[in-house]
């Protein structure tokens, strides 16, 4: 009798343990509305990127996949703060040295600089190899596929 | 009896085990129930969970593709997201304005090539034309807007000293090219200038490994010819062993380049270039069968902190220049002599031909602020067809000018090393950008004739207050081979305010 008791207590146990795991799961400590997603067009190539793969990317350095296909860098529109905070901490310019890289870079290559929406995720979802990024809070599951989470930092 | 006894005392020894068996008996039924109960609860979990699972599923599926309908739907605005990515067409482009003030030696040679007196000067205005039409595929031309050929100095008057006793030449009269124009109806003056087509080309990316541009472009070598601009360039004036063109600093026909990456940090870029190569008029046409072949290799490393690129670029081509004349056989009462298998003919004499191979290459690093960049280019030029000297290079060679003398094969080379530093002043002048820098520069036009041999020793002053406007301050020390022909040294100062757009 005791060894059935404890064997029914201990399943209860690993049930409880299990619904915990799961909740843990369910609500990962450090999520934030403000972490970076960055997106993609759901035909592209890959499933992850790194942030040295999109500041190359978005310097228009590297122009396609590692896997294939064109990619399409598409901002956050200039002066947006989700844009700031992705230059700085992707490209690590602020706001006047990017405008001075693309001018510069226009003289050069006559390269123009990425487009930028108001809407980052339609144009993800419409357009062919694009990628773009937009704070968690903005995030609309299924119509992109995410690259890579960029944790909110103070 | 006996056996009566017996059952007796086994009942009476057993009666009290039975009650105890039957208490077991219920607890384990009991134990059992609660057991398939639990099973049936836990069966009753995993198909709940199933369902559960199946229905999120499907909830998931249902808002994809209700956002897809919400996104589809919405088609004109998708329409307008494709039009804004691949904008059809965008003008950008940069001008300067210069102040310059030479000093040199009274009376030198130098006056016919360099103004004495200070002036203001607007040396370039690039206009850009840059367009994406669809995702692998752009264009570019890039003109030069001129005020010349207006004051233009062309045929100058020239007198010999021969003994003390000086002699006109009657071949030679000062002309300045003035290109006033009156309008017929307001008769307001204006004078016209010129249009340089810089590039002009179609660019066709379907990878970033195999790209392709057809057309003007610029020939991808060293650092300075390719950045080119005004406004992104650090000095005032362009490297001596550029303005001589060691190499075409811009070619027509094919290009296809490319880049490769090992990893995030570092790349490989090669460039083949395919082209009329160097003639008299090689941006119209060719004059001769083989083309200009050109090969460019790079790799860039570049680190948070570092970064690093080296290049080269060989070129091998032909320049060829021609004369025609037409032939026309004619009776002795000039009409057709239709005895003649072709009585018009045209006799084409190749008046200069040369091979020519040349190389160059170029390093560049940064570190923090700190930027060192240099570039090296050799030449080699080999006639075939000797082009005959001028009066004045006969002249310059020390020989008169009486007698046909033809320039000879002979190599080339330059080299220059830039090192600039800009200050680490962001922290109180954001976003002003502040870089001095230094210069040194050898050239060796042609290893036979020193006259156009120029070194030089530049120190200067780059700012820029914003993204749009450089800011130059440089001073110039030229140093030629021969300097007794130009009587001494030459110093340049110069100002430029250069703006992109």
């Amino acid at each position: 009798m005791k060894n059935r008791c404890f064997s029914s207590s201990l399943l209860l146990l690993v049930v409880l343990v299990c619904l915990l795991v799961q909740a843990a799961q369910a609500q990962t400590p450090g999520e934030h509305p403000n972490d970076i997603i960055v997106v993609a067009n759901k035909k592209v190539s890959v499933n992850e990127t790194s942030l040295k793969e999109l500041k190359s990317i978005f310097l228009k350095k590297r122009t396609s996949w590692k896997k294939g296909g064109k990619v399409v860098p598409i901002h956050a529109k200039v002066g947006t703060e989700i844009r700031n905070v992705f230059i700085t901490r992707v490209v690590g310019m602020d706001h006047i040295e990017e405008q001075t890289y693309w001018q510069e870079v226009m003289i050069k290559s006559a390269v123009s600089q990425p487009p930028s929406f108001s809407n980052p995720l339609k144009a993800v979802f419409k357009l062919r190899g694009a990628v773009s990024y937009v704070y968690r809070a903005d995030y609309k599951p299924n119509v992109s596929k995410i690259l890579l989470v960029i944790p909110h930092s103070k | 009896m006996k056996s009566g006894l017996a059952i007796l005392a086994l009942l009476l020894f057993a009666f009290p085990m039975s009650a105890g068996a039957q208490e077991k008996d219920d607890t384990a039924e009991k134990m059992a129930a609660i057991e398939r109960r639990l099973k049936d609860v836990e069966q009753e979990n995993v198909q709940q969970t199933e369902e559960n699972n199946t229905l999120r599923s499907e909830l998931e599926q249902l808002k994809e593709q209700n956002e897809e309908i919400i996104l589809n739907q919405d088609s004109a605005a998708l329409e307008e997201i494709e039009q804004e990515a691949y904008r059809g067409l965008e003008i950008h482009g940069f001008f300067d304005l210069n102040f310059q003030k030479a000093v040199f030696p009274k009376d030198s040679i130098y006056a016919m090539y360099v103004p004495r007196n200070s002036t203001f000067v607007i040396s370039n205005l690039n206009l850009y034309f840059v367009g994406q039409m669809a995702e692998n595929l752009g264009m570019l031309v890039e003109t030069h807007l001129s005020f010349l050929p207006h004051g233009m100095e062309t045929d100058p008057d020239s007198i010999a000293v021969i003994n003390g006793v000086e002699e006109q030449n009657p071949d030679g009269e000062y002309k300045r090219e003035e290109t006033w124009i009156r309008d017929p109806i307001t008769t307001a003056f204006h004078n016209y200038g010129s249009i340089t087509i810089e590039r002009a080309y179609l660019n066709y990316t379907p990878r970033h490994w195999f790209n392709i541009i057809a057309g003007r472009f610029l020939t991808p070598y060293g650092i300075w010819n390719t950045d080119h601009g005004s406004s992104v360039v650090l000095g005032v004036r362009v490297p001596y062993m550029q303005l001589r063109e060691m190499i075409p600093s811009a070619q027509t026909g094919l290009q296809v380049y490319g880049r490769l990456f090992p990893s995030d940090s570092m790349y490989f870029d090669y460039a083949v270039t395919l082209s009329n190569g160097r003639g008299p008029v090689e941006e119209l046409m060719d004059l001769n069968e083989n083309k200009g072949l050109g090969l460019r290799l790079s790799f860039a490393y570049e680190g948070d902190v570092v970064s690093i690129k080296l290049g080269g670029y060989g070129y091998y081509g032909k320049y060829t220049d021609i004369s025609k004349t037409a032939v026309t056989y004619l009776n002795s009462d000039l009409t057709l002599d239709e005895t003649q298998d072709k009585p018009l003919r045209t006799r084409v004499t190749v008046t200069e031909d040369y091979d020519e191979l040349a190389i160059a290459t170029d390093f560049l690093l940064t570190f923090k602020g700190l930027r060192f960049q240099a570039e090296y280019v050799f030449r080699f030029v080999d006639y075939n067809t000797h082009k005959l000297e001028s009066a004045e290079g006969s002249l310059l060679k020390g020989v008169s000018p009486l007698v046909d003398i033809y320039a000879p094969s002979h190599t080339a080379n330059g080299v220059y090393g830039l090192l600039a530093w800009e200050l680490p002043l962001s922290k109180w002048i954001h976003p002003v950008r502040i870089t001095p820098y230094f210069i040194a520069e050898y050239n060796m036009t042609e290893d036979t004739f020193s006259f156009y041999n120029m070194n030089s020793i530049v120190g200067g002053l780059n700012v820029k207050p914003s993204p749009y406007v450089t800011l130059k301050a440089e001073y110039t020390l030229g140093l030629a081979e021969d300097r007794n022909l130009y009587g001494g040294s030459i110093q340049l100062i110069n100002f430029q305010m250069a703006v992109s757009f």
